[in-house]
């Protein structure tokens, strides 16, 4: 609709006044009426069909229609809404003017009232004035609709607080919306706060001005929902309240939103002020960390605040204790690529220097496009859980030494589940390796000796129950040999508050080698007084066994005489055969089949008769060494018999440029000798020193009185005829030659021995002297002395024995 | 004819004159007799022997000894050697003849026949072994 130029249909029939001005168009003060005409109700009807008007004027009598029926017939051609002015004739008929409005006429004007010029005025007035309600209707109709389809909850209530409209919402806090009218608006509002609402509506009627506000409201069901509601007023013509208008909206949902989100903060906050546990916030911008917030729990921590945390961004990574460093950063790292690493735990270094572990664990957030904006860290003190590890992993360790240092056995007994640990050293204390016992207690039941098995028992009762102060006990288990041993087992309980054991642990030592020697030991004791007594029937054993060995001892001495005289016979046959087998030759050489004499007939004669008198020589000796001897013993002087002999040798002496010097003491008494038989010996000692003394020497001849020194004695390594300490004389031949060579110096006294060329001697020479000095209970010693030459030294008894 | 050498070494000096004064008588022996067993090897050197006759028992230096130095001479190590010894045990000697250390031994006393067939049947030995050592040496 257009009002700057209003479309009117005028529904004349016959010309009138009107139709001048019509065509004039002067319409006084509305010039924005354009005016259609219409001469008959067909020509309107057609006109309705193309046009559209804003408001149809017309005459009731037209040449085709009439009276109230040409209103009808025009409100059904025309579109609703558009008004239709009916002229009725002049004369206040007001029932034909109802009629009129009955018919369809939206207004009716008097005929005789329109003086032309006016006509447009009056049609205009009408005009604007339903257009106004028609806006006010529309607006009404928008408002209704409005308030039945909002969910907030629309109410109007008149000044006395009683219900004039609610509009369908309210449908979720009472069950019948549609009996609302009329009653008391406050009175399922939750007692507590009705009284302020209450006065919040007074005030709103009085000052004219809503408000806001909350209150809960209780539903029929007894459910209180939280609204919250803002009034506003509608004031009659004077200005003063007549209604207000209340908009209420359940906010039951968002209250205990806040409400929930209110307690968990509060919880939050309460858990963060009762823990030690820590959060900190990493923001994160393209990757890189961009800052940190500490939560406040780090300063019972660390010993830093959170602000200290600010202002240092650093802080956090010179508090990781250095070697733990690696670590941390690759947690970081992991995270600030978007993963999820494990948690970490790792030592810090407090502010007052003191060392802490901590478990960091990290959780990243993600933005709606899966970017890291920050991650989030929760940190806990586990100081204490760490140090006890760590003292129960060195105790451990500690206790592992002990067991493998130790000799002893160890076992560990829960007594609850009859679990036993057994070291190795235990096991291998009965031959058993790692896996050949179970950790049972069964095993060691399985173990014990049978007649221990009671005692042992009721010792482990009466320590559990506190009988026995300690428990020590020995038993015997069986070892994998299958023999028995003997150990000592030691162990102390741990018992609950009530005293009962839960678990006990100790100690097997074995005992079994002490126990042997503890036996060994008992059985020596008694043996002892036995064998005191064996001891002397041993020791005459002894002595008889001794007194045997001496007459054995002789009966050998015996013996070797007779080999003396075995080794003889094998000289003599040595001797004899050279000789023999000389003559021989010289047989052969003179029985030679020639018959003619040579020139060597004299020379084979001499071999002969020299080998004939050699072999006389070596048989007479030979009669003479092994004949019974019969010595004729007298006391003689020996100085004298010496002198005799060394004239007898002059000759000899002379020719080898051999002098002789003789140192004869006079003390030297008689001694009881066959003289013949000592002149023998001295003869054979002095030939024996000229020979040894081929280019010429000294022969020294000393004789003394002197008491037998054994060790002097002994040097010839022969037994001594004498008693330590006996007189004795002794006579002394020494030479100057170059000695005895050591390694024949122990044969020199045997039969046939001898270091001269053939013929000088028999070999006999010393062992007769040997033979004789022996028969007069004397002693011939030989040995080189320490300034060259040998010495001979013969020992007389000076008291005369019965020869054997 | 050749004269077989034989080298005596004994320290009885009669017992040598007269054996080498009996086997000079043969016509088929040379000798050379000595009574120092020292000088044994520088004569066999010296002498070239075919045989050794060796006393057993000398001061100076024994018959085996006298044997195994003859036995380690690059040249005379071939040579037969007969062991004369006074010492044999009645059970060393088998018939007047047995061996010592793979050699010939003849006990004192022995007969000058009895001599001379043991020299002879070690010489024939010796001879057959040098031959056979020939034919094996020209394979």
């Amino acid at each position: 609709m257009n009002p700057s130029s209003a479309q009117i249909l005028m529904v004349w029939g016959k010309a009138s006044p009107a139709d001048s001005c019509i065509r004039s168009g002067d319409y006084g003060a509305v010039p924005s009426i354009q005016f259609h005409v219409a001469r008959s109700f067909a020509e309107a009807r057609e006109k309705l069909s193309g046009t559209t008007f804003d408001a149809i004027c017309t005459r009731l009598e037209l040449p085709d229609s009439h009276g109230f029926e040409t209103l009808e017939r025009l409100r059904s051609a025309t579109r609703s809404g558009v008004p239709i002015l009916a002229m009725v004739p002049e004369g206040d008929d007001s029932r034909t003017r109802l009629e009129a409005l009955a018919a369809g006429a939206t207004e009716c004007i008097p005929e005789t009232d329109t003086p032309e010029g006016r006509l447009a005025t009056v049609i205009h007035h009408i005009l604007e004035k339903w257009r106004a309600e028609e806006r006010l209707r529309e607006r009404e109709a928008f408002l209704w609709l409005l308030s039945e389809n909002v969910t907030d909850m629309i109410a109007v209530i008149d000044r006395d607080g009683r219900r004039l409209y609610n509009n369908p919402s309210y449908a979720r806090l009472v069950s019948n919306v549609g009996e609302l009218r009329g009653t008391d608006s406050f009175v399922e509002i939750h007692p507590v706060d009705r009284e302020r609402i209450q006065r919040v509506f007074r005030d709103t009627v009085r000052s004219g001005i809503g408000q806001r506000a909350e209150y809960r409201f209780v539903t029929v069901a007894g459910e209180i929902r939280y609204v919250e509601s803002q009034g506003s007023v509608i004031r009659d013509p004077e200005g003063q309240t007549s209604k207000v208008v209340v908009i209420s909206r359940d906010i039951t949902e968002r209250k205990l939103a806040e409400q929930a989100l209110r307690e968990s903060e509060q919880r939050y906050k309460r858990l963060l002020e009762s823990t030690t546990d820590y959060l900190f916030t990493v923001a994160v911008q393209n990757g890189q960390a961009t800052g940190t917030t500490h939560g406040q729990g780090c300063v019972a921590l660390t010993g830093y605040s959170p602000e200290s945390f600010s202002a240092d961004p650093y802080l956090w990574y010179r508090m990781i204790h250095p070697a733990d460093r690696p670590a941390v950063e690759a947690q970081v790292a992991s995270i600030l690529r978007g993963e999820f690493p494990p948690t970490l735990e790792h030592r810090i270094v407090r502010k007052d220097g003191r060392q802490a572990w901590i478990r960091n664990t990290v959780v990243p957030h993600f933005d709606d496009h899966g970017r890291l904006v920050s991650y989030d860290g929760v940190v806990s003190d586990i100081t204490a859980r760490k140090e006890a590890e760590q003292a129960t992993a060195e105790s451990q360790e500690r206790l592992d030494l002990v067991m493998r240092g130790s000799s002893d056995g160890i076992w560990d007994w829960n007594v609850a589940t009859n679990e036993v640990y057994f070291s190795p050293r235990w096991k291998s204390m009965l031959g058993y390796g790692e896996d050949e016992i179970e950790n049972k207690f069964s095993e060691w039941e399985r173990l014990v000796h049978p007649e221990d098995r009671e005692q042992a028992l009721s010792t482990i009762r009466g320590y559990f129950e506190g009988r026995l102060p300690t428990y020590e006990l020995e038993h015997r288990l069986r070892h994998k040999d299958g023999t028995y041993r003997y150990i000592l087992a030691r162990g102390i309980a741990q018992r609950d508050a009530q005293g009962r054991p839960l678990r006990m642990a100790g100690s097997h030592v074995d005992l079994t080698e002490r126990k042997l020697v503890e036996e060994r030991l008992r059985q020596a004791k008694a043996g002892l007084e036995l064998s005191e007594e064996a001891l002397r029937k041993a020791l005459a054993e002894l002595m008889a066994s001794h007194e045997e060995l001496r007459a054995t001892q002789l009966k050998l001495i015996q013996a070797a005489r007779h080999e003396v005289i075995g080794t003889l016979a094998s000289g003599v046959a040595h001797e004899v055969k050279n000789p023999l087998q000389t003559i021989l030759m010289g047989l052969a050489y003179l029985d030679r089949p020639t018959g003619s004499p040579g020139n060597s007939q004299g020379l084979v004669i001499t071999e002969m008769r020299e080998a004939i008198q050699r072999a006389d020589s070596i048989i007479r000796d030979l009669l003479q060494l092994s004949a019974p001897p019969r010595l004729i013993i007298r006391a003689d002087d020996l100085n004298d018999l010496i002198r005799r002999s060394i004239r007898l040798m002059n000759h000899h002496l002379n020719q080898h440029r051999v002098l002789v010097e003789t140192d004869l003491s006079d003390e030297v008494p008689p001694v009881p000798i066959d003289p013949g038989k000592i002149q023998q010996v001295f003869l054979n000692l002095f030939m024996n020193a000229i020979h040894a003394m081929a280019e010429g020497g000294f022969l020294r001849i000393r004789t003394r009185k002197t008491r037998w020194n054994p060790v002097e004695g002994t040097a010839s390594g022969t037994d001594s005829p004498f008693e330590a300490g006996e007189e004795v004389v002794v006579a002394e031949v020494e030479d100057t030659g170059p000695g005895i060579p050591e390694a024949i110096l122990p044969r020199i006294f045997d039969p046939f021995f001898t270091t001269k060329p053939v013929g000088v001697g028999t070999g006999l020479g010393l062992s007769v002297a040997r033979r004789i000095i022996d028969l007069h209970h004397g002693l011939i010693t030989i040995i080189n002395r320490a300034d060259g030459g040998v010495k001979a030294s013969l020992w007389f008894k000076v008291t005369a024995k019965t020869p054997t | 004819m050749k004269q077989t050498r034989i080298l005596i070494v004994d320290d009885e000096a009669g017992l040598t004159r007269l054996l080498k004064l009996n086997l000079e008588e043969t016509g088929k022996y040379a000798v050379e007799a000595i009574n120092d067993s020292r000088k044994a090897l520088a004569a066999a050197e010296r002498f070239k022997p075919d045989l050794v006759l060796l006393d057993v028992m000398m001061p100076s230096m024994d018959g085996g000894e006298a044997a195994v130095r003859l036995k380690d001479h690059p040249v005379l190590h071939s040579v037969p050697v007969i062991f004369l010894t006074a010492a044999a045990k009645p059970d060393e000697v088998k018939e007047g003849g047995g061996q010592i250390g793979g050699c010939a031994m003849i006990a004192k006393p022995v007969d000058l026949p009895q001599l001379i067939q043991r020299i002879e049947e070690e010489l024939s030995k010796h001879a057959r072994a040098t031959a056979a050592a020939g034919v094996e040496g020209h394979r």
